[in-house]
């Protein structure tokens, strides 16, 4: 996503990454690898549960998960992931974003 | 231990739909700035990306 980020940008979008992890931990890596988007921090799941973002016993862990708010507040895009890797090609988001009204 | 058919009606509840509201929010972001949905959606529609992991 970062090497598209151009391409999102031209579209007005802003993109907010959740992390399951600490502030600190996130901060830090947000600085390390120099990330241009938002980083929320969300250690105790509240975004994650908010969002019902799926998590497995099994593969202990949350699933990803992804969406697309639109400037009126409602859900363009929506994406629960099945496995770890289960995340939609930038294509796809770049699509959605075309097809939303004035943007 | 919750039985497998529980935890998947519990997610099946919370999971939301193309068209629905998305659920506000209020959060410090990694610099420290406090930011929410509504403001975020003032520049432009917002993609949000709950990255999978480990909690």
């Amino acid at each position: 996503m970062k090497k598209d980020l151009r391409e999102f940008e031209s579209r007005k979008a802003t993109i907010a990454v959740v992390a399951p992890h600490s502030a600190d931990k996130v901060a830090a890596y947000w600085k390390e690898e120099g990330l241009p988007m938002i980083g929320l921090p969300d250690p105790e799941g509240t975004l994650s549960e908010r969002y019902g973002q799926e998590w497995k016993f099994w593969k202990l862990g949350r699933m990803p998960a992804l969406f697309v708010v639109d400037r009126e507040g409602a859900l363009a895009f929506v994406q629960y992931g099945s496995s770890m890797s289960d995340i939609p090609e930038n294509g796809v988001l770049l699509k959605v974003l075309d097809g939303l009204k004035g943007s | 231990m919750i039985p497998y058919s529980l935890l998947m009606s519990m997610v099946a509840l919370v999971a939301l739909a193309v068209g629905a509201p998305a659920p506000e929010f209020e959060a410090v972001a990694q610099d420290g700035r406090k930011v929410t949905l509504a403001e975020l959606r003032k520049e432009g529609p917002v993609v949000l990306v709950f990255l999978r992991g480990f909690s």
